[in-house]
């Protein structure tokens, strides 16, 4: 038996301890604690070749996972265990199978916490160390190996980790050391302890290495990363800053070049009582930081450079969402918030709350090195780039309005105007494409109806003279609470220029709850799109069939 | 616990200051000229390029797999693989097609969604058949020590007009104990067509006499392959293969070549082998 079989046995059989017999366990073992969740996604697919969906043979298709951790005393063991039976489409078939690609034990004892086995860790803001599980996107990028939390004193926290990352069923080729130390200034001196104003301070330090097997490149076989932050609150203030810099580090995502990377990004808020301001400003170049220099897509990233674009929740407003670019990018977010007094003119009987958020992201300015050296030619420094220029080619912008008012006891209502500038040729890859400029508005009403019965209903419009045309949504949901909902929506296509594509996309859904436990049944036309979550995206292909989901938690 | 005080910020000033890093210093790139074989049977590498006319970034691609063709010579076996969305014909001057059935069949075979991509000797490298080109280097590398079980012998004679005939004898260099298929096609270089590219030397993004070589022109046998093992080939015996096949009249007969390769029922290549036609 290998090393790692022996140590998922070894998990399991701790586990059994605890959650094979629970009363007994908690009997034998009083304070003890167990806790997990369950999910589970399935498709059943039709054919359907009018939205371009692919065949699939398997005809049902499921992602599912679910995590059991028991702690005792300090002592925490854990699993996770997944199923893809086959991977739901969208998903990369190196998921394929099932097993526990995720197990670990940690203790704390004085101060100190040790975890052996996988692990999630971000140091800082995560712009040199960043792992994370999203499921929706496929993407779990967790650590195997060792990881040590120690807090000295009061304020300090020191961490420092080595590991393999995930890579679907395997590791990932490189190996990641680093370490964080974060301070609390207030807490760790005293005399500081109650000012006004609190500060935090950070160091991080990460390096990765991989063997060069390349015969043409002369590859760096270590990496190394640094960052250093700051974080300043005062009252309803706050700022957060972070630097971070890369040596040399040519990999498949820059063409391999052996320019330095950096990234900077700065965040302050200040809100009071009915009142929020947030402006945020980011810069990264040549930033992608991988444990594996071939990798692409979503795998075995170190790092995460953090979106600066806000996350939009309805369809629509979704439809182009922001990818971001770890090659170079300059960024800005705004977001204003603030609430119309009850009672006034413009705030109604019930107030108002408006919401103005805007945002944007360019190319960072890229100079040829020299007259003979294409920017970012492989095998070359790349290019030069002046810290604050802006590049010539806008990537997105976003500027909208959200309104949201109560109109009386039972109606309330948000309404959403967005204006977006999208560059689909950068953020998807392609060549030939159009940049895309889209008008879109939502309306969002909910109606209490009696019995604990609610409605709501969304009305979506896109316009656009560019990619599929005009878009139209409506969607209708009748809400039993706490247990059921019915909806139906559905989406059309109505002003692509080909005619052959201007369809329905129209669903049916209900869902069910009881305590921690959720159903969803669907049925209907998936189209092809993107998902992005926090600025790292995945392509959804077309698909038309039943879904099933299952959520559940102890 | 007090030694824990000292030991642990011990152990992580260990890991941050000491946290190792390589600084490379110009030229980045080794001298790549190694030249051909020296007559010795080595394990060759075939490389599936994937890509196609309207793929900008494919040409550098292709740029990449002539780097590793200077440094490997006649050990590195290139087909170009035109095949999905890029490369579909559309208005002039990109209305030509380079696909094939062939091609198609492996494009769709192997789930190839983006170019420029390749396979080399349809091996996984860190987990996955399909390698961008930045990889495709230390794939081999990887993979270069490994003892040839096999060997090729080609040989193309004129039969008449445009048919001609490829034998092609296999060695087995050890015993093998497994199916084994063999494949042959015919590919074509020096085709001057329009490319599209991403390169500020080509602000317009295109290239219209851009030099497409190593096309994958057809198959002489099926592209999955005549079975000509069973389950038992000893080592020492020879297997005699021929096919006769046609040329198509817009083809450049100095300019093709066959490729033959084995596999084994998981469609790894074991060994491969490139004979240009001779022209009097």
């Amino acid at each position: 038996m290998t090393t790692k079989g022996k140590f998922v046995l070894l998990t399991m059989l701790l586990s059994s301890l605890f959650f094979v017999l629970p009363a007994t366990s908690q009997e034998l073992l009083p304070g003890a604690r167990v806790w997990g969740n369950f999910q589970m996604d399935a498709q059943y697919y039709q054919s359907d070749t009018v939205i371009g969906a692919p065949d699939v043979p398997e005809k049902i298709l499921m992602n599912a996972f679910a995590n059991i951790n028991a702690e005792y005393r300090g002592f925490t063991i854990g699993l996770r265990y997944e199923s893809y039976q086959n991977p739901l489409l969208g998903f990369d078939n190196r998921y394929r199978g099932s097993g526990i690609p995720y197990r670990f034990a940690s203790y704390t004892q004085e101060n100190l916490e040790v975890t052996l086995g996988n692990f999630y860790e971000q140091f800082g803001n995560g712009m040199v160390l960043r792992s994370y599980v999203e499921p929706n996107l496929g993407l779990d990028n967790s650590f195997d190996g060792i990881r040590l939390l120690y807090r000295p004193v009061s304020g300090v926290t020191l961490r420092t980790v080595i590991g393999q990352q995930r890579f679907y069923w395997d590791l990932g080729p490189g190996i990641v050391r680093g370490g964080d130390a974060e301070v609390h200034l207030n807490q760790a001196f005293s005399r500081f302890s109650d000012a006004q104003n609190q500060w935090i301070v950070g160091l991080s330090g990460v390096s990765k290495f991989q063997r060069d097997q390349d015969p043409i490149y002369i590859l760096p076989e270590n990496v190394a990363a640094f960052a250093g932050r700051i974080n300043f609150t005062r009252g309803g203030l706050n700022i957060n800053s972070e630097y971070a810099y890369k040596a040399n580090d040519p990999s498949a995502e820059n063409n391999f070049i052996y320019r330095h990377g950096e990234a900077f990004m700065m965040s302050s808020s200040y809100s009071f009582s009915g009142f929020g301001l947030l402006l945020s400003a980011k810069r990264i170049d040549n930033m992608g930081f991988r444990s594996s220099r071939s990798a692409t897509g979503n795998d075995l990233h170190i790092n995460y450079l953090p979106a600066m674009t806000r996350q939009h929740l309805y369809s629509l407003t979704g439809m182009y969402p922001y990818a971001t670019q770890p090659t170079g990018e300059m960024g800005a977010l705004a977001e204003l918030t603030f609430r119309l007094p009850r009672g006034s003119f413009a705030g109604g009987p019930f107030g108002t709350t408006v919401t103005i958020n805007s945002s944007i992201a360019n190319a960072i300015d890229k100079q040829p090195l020299n007259d003979t050296t294409a920017i970012g030619q492989t095998g070359t420094d790349g290019y030069t780039s002046r810290f604050f220029a802006l590049g010539d080619e806008k990537y997105f912008q976003d500027f909208n309005i959200e309104v949201s008012r109560r109109f009386s006891r039972n109606l309330r209502g948000t309404f959403t105007y967005m204006n977006l500038f999208y560059n689909q040729n950068v953020i998807e890859g392609y060549m030939d494409k159009e940049n895309v400029n889209a008008h879109i508005f939502v309306a969002d009403m909910t109606l209490r109806l009696e019995r604990r019965r609610s409605l709501r209903w969304e009305i979506q419009h896109l316009s656009t003279a560019q990619d599929n045309g005009n878009w139209a949504m409506l969607l209708v949901e009748y809400n039993i609470s706490p247990n059921w909902f019915f909806a139906v929506s559905d989406q059309y296509n109505y002003g692509n220029d080909d005619s052959d594509k201007q369809l329905h996309y129209y669903t049916l859904n209900m869902g069910y709850n009881k305590n921690a436990n959720r159903f969803v049944l669907g049925w209907g036309r998936q189209r092809e799109g993107i998902i992005c979550v926090g600025g790292v995206c995945r392509v959804v292909p077309a698909s038309t069939g039943f879904t099933l989901g299952v959520t559940s938690s102890f | 616990m007090r030694l824990l005080k000292f030991l642990f910020p011990g152990i992580f000033f260990f890991n941050v200051l000491f946290i190792s890093c390589d600084k490379i210093e110009p030229p980045y790139m080794t001298n790549v000229e190694q030249g051909g074989e020296n007559g010795e049977v080595v394990r060759k590498f075939l490389l599936e390029e994937f890509t196609g006319h309207r793929c900008p970034n494919c040409p550098a691609g292709s740029e990449i797999a002539k780097t590793l063709k200077n440094f490997y010579g006649d050990r590195l076996v290139i087909i170009s693989v035109h095949a999905g969305t890029f490369a579909i014909p559309v208005n002039a001057p990109f209305n030509y097609d380079f696909r094939t059935p062939e091609g198609n069949a492996l494009n769709t075979q192997f789930g190839v969604t983006s170019n420029p991509i390749g396979m080399l000797n349809r091996t996984e490298f860190e987990g996955t058949r399909l390698l961008t080109p930045a990889s495709w280097g230390s794939a081999m590398q990887a993979i270069e020590d490994i003892e040839p079980g096999l060997r090729i012998d080609l040989g193309i004679t004129s039969v008449s007009g445009n048919l001609y005939r490829v034998d092609a004898d296999i060695t087995a260099l050890k015993d093998h104990e497994e199916e084994l298929y063999l494949v042959a096609l015919i590919l074509e270089d020096g085709i001057i067509k329009p490319q599209k590219i991403t390169h500020p030397d080509h602000p317009t993004g295109e290239i219209l006499d851009y030099e497409h070589n190593h096309v994958l022109r057809k198959g002489i046998t099926n592209i999955w392959g005549d079975k000509i093992i069973e389950d038992l080939f000893p080592q020492g015996i020879i297997m005699e293969n021929s096919y006769t096949f046609e040329l198509d009249n817009s083809w450049v007969t100095a300019h093709c070549s066959v490729v033959v390769y084995v596999m084994n029922s998981n469609m790894e290549i074991l060994q491969v082998e490139k004979k240009k036609f001779s022209v009097k």
